[in-house]
């Protein structure tokens, strides 16, 4: 026998105290990884994202007159009134030039002011396809538009407007069907009308651009690439657009934040439980410690043995833990954002084990060493 | 040749006023005694065994055992010392309740530098000898008392210390099963064993060799 016996004989014998640290650390764990696995899978869904767009520049009309932002950025006010748009031709340049700048999507379009029950909004003029591409968050309700006639709404406007996919909508005269409606993003796309380009060009009269969203690939040479664009369209303000990235990822920033905050307050309430229950446990054994000393047991015997059962229990808290918050985050990811994967990860496993053991140890040391402050003959008082 | 040599050993006790548990106690006792000590409650014998037991320092005096000033050693030599020097076979013996049997034995053997089968060995090897090797395996609550009293024996001695500590060995023991420890206690002390026994009863003084008489925290005898 050695002290890895009495270790599993203590752990068997108090299974009432066990299985309450081991239900503590893994209400623990489970929190930390569930938080932990969101996150990171949050991150990643973003970095997957941000690696299928690219870097988004906006090509605006230059003007010195600014009133309202599209994109993120802040757009001429000549744009929302047609006044100054961008000439059509510069299109056939950054095709030309798409590859040499490492261009990904070109995507323009034609921004116009249009009225609704007397009521201001935009009508959107792009190509939709490439605009979906564009922007992946963008999900919507009915179908594309398949002509010209045809419109997608932002979820507010729809709401407002009270229509549905295959309701009509009458625009300067011109009858058009709401082929779809967008879901909800937050941002300026609920409340715009999204038109085939050809659409909005006959609605506005005009031939030019109002905007031009271009979608660099991700590369080294991004800045170098985004100043030779800038010297091939002088005429052009070209800004570099962050938008719902930016936000996306400050709230990820915010959550992270939460996330870590909530796991370190549950891991010290779960450290605390190992405490309590232990120094509980070294109060009932003292006279079993008192044997202990008297037969020759070193201190750090004494405290091998405590803090060995402590880290025991705790790790067989963290084996749970690992596996309940797997699943929490598997359960708890379609509430959040549906495309996000949760994975079993074995590097998680290993540092959730270590780390349930560590909080063990040192949960225990404390009760470990009192146990082994014990005086032989006060212990044995009690015997 | 003195084995242990209790010098002016005095122990105080602050509990409200001053307490005197044992005072100016000088006891020599040579290798293969076997001692009974006797005297009334508070009289100072579980004081001076705790102190023969290396648990308990004195506040004035010294305990030397084999040549060594034991109370000066540090701490955790203490601890190796008693492993080495000392069996005890406490009052209700004290069996851990989880432990079977040859669990109990093995436990001074636990820290032990010895490999597992070893202990087991060495563990069933003493069982054998006191008559228990048919219940290796039982659980404390599973054995007479006089079978208790055998294992906390034969956990005494299953590291083959020089030294028995015993407090009231045979006082929860029917007359009969106590007379079979006392024997087991004349067994040892043949074969070497110095054998010091804390007791009430006036049955186990004719085996003894020498009684020591305390009272009031002196010996009297």
């Amino acid at each position: 026998m050695g002290l890895w016996d009495i270790v599993i004989n203590n752990l068997k014998r108090r299974k009432g105290k066990v299985l309450f640290i081991i239900a503590g650390i893994t209400i623990g764990i489970a929190t930390v990884v569930t938080l932990f696995s969101l996150t990171t899978s949050m991150n990643n869904k973003m970095a997957e994202d941000l690696e299928e767009i690219g870097t988004k520049v906006l090509l605006a009309p230059q003007s010195e007159k600014t009133s309202f932002t599209y994109g993120g950025i802040t757009v001429a006010q000549d744009v929302a009134f047609d006044i100054k748009k961008i000439p059509r031709d510069i299109l056939v340049l950054l095709e030309a030039r798409s590859e040499e700048l490492n261009i990904k999507y070109i995507a323009p379009k034609i921004v116009h002011e249009v009225y609704l029950d007397g009521k201001s909004n935009l009508l959107v003029g792009a190509n939709i396809n490439s605009e979906l591409k564009l922007k992946p968050w963008l999900k919507y309700s009915g179908s594309l538009p398949d002509s010209e006639n045809e419109v997608l709404l932002g979820n507010s406007l729809a709401e407002q407007l009270a229509k549905k996919p295959g309701d009509s909508l009458i625009i300067s005269n011109s009858n058009l069907t709401i082929a779809g409606v967008l879901d909800e993003t937050g941002v300026q796309e609920d409340n715009i009308i999204l038109a085939p380009l050809v659409l909005a060009e006959s609605l506005s009269g005009d031939a030019g651009l109002s905007l031009v969203e271009l979608v660099f690939n991700n590369s080294p040479n991004l800045d170098a690439d985004i100043n030779s664009l800038k010297a091939l369209v002088p005429d052009v303000k070209v800004t570099t657009v962050r938008e719902v990235m930016e936000s996306r990822k400050e709230v990820i920033d915010r959550y992270e934040n939460f996330a870590f905050l909530v796991s370190v307050i549950v891991l010290l309430i779960a450290g605390l439980i190992v405490v309590t229950t232990m120094l509980g446990a070294v109060n009932e054994r003292i006279k079993e410690i008192g044997i202990f000393r008297a037969i020759g047991f070193r201190k750090k015997d004494i405290i091998y043995i405590i803090t060995l059962e402590a880290a025991v229990a705790c790790g067989v808290g963290g084996f749970f833990g690992y596996v309940l918050g797997v699943l929490a985050a598997k359960g708890a990811a379609p509430l959040i954002e549906t495309e996000l994967l949760i994975g079993w990860n074995p590097g998680l496993f290993l540092i959730m084990i270590t780390m349930a053991v560590i909080i063990g140890l040192i949960a225990s040391l404390l009760p470990a060493v009192k146990a082994a402050q014990l005086d032989p003959q006060d212990a044995l008082r009690y015997l | 040749m003195t084995f242990i040599a209790v010098n002016n050993v005095s122990k105080k006790y602050e509990i409200g006023s001053e307490l005197k548990a044992l005072d100016n106690v000088t006891l020599k006792i040579n290798q293969g005694e076997f001692i009974a000590i006797m005297g009334p409650s508070g009289s100072g014998k579980s004081t001076l065994l705790s102190i023969l037991g290396v648990l308990n320092p004195p506040t004035e005096g010294n305990l030397i055992i084999d040549d060594i000033d034991v109370f000066k050693l540090a701490n955790e030599k203490q601890a190796d010392f008693r492993r080495e020097y000392l069996g005890f076979i406490f009052q209700q013996f004290k069996l851990l309740p989880y432990l079977t049997a040859v669990e109990n034995v093995m436990l001074p053997l636990t820290v032990a530098q010895i490999s597992k089968k070893e202990k087991l060995q060495m563990a069933e090897k003493v069982l054998a000898k006191i008559g228990l090797e048919s219940k290796l395996h039982r659980l404390p609550h599973q054995l007479s008392g006089g079978e208790q009293g055998r294992v906390a024996i034969a956990r005494a001695i299953v590291n083959q210390p020089p030294i028995i500590l015993a407090d009231e060995p045979t006082g929860s023991l029917d007359t009969k099963t106590g007379q079979e420890i006392i024997e087991i206690f004349k067994a040892l002390n043949e074969d070497g064993h110095t054998i010091l026994m804390v007791t009430h009863n006036k049955e186990n003084l004719e085996h003894v060799k020498r009684t020591v008489l305390i009272r009031d925290g002196k010996i009297v005898n």
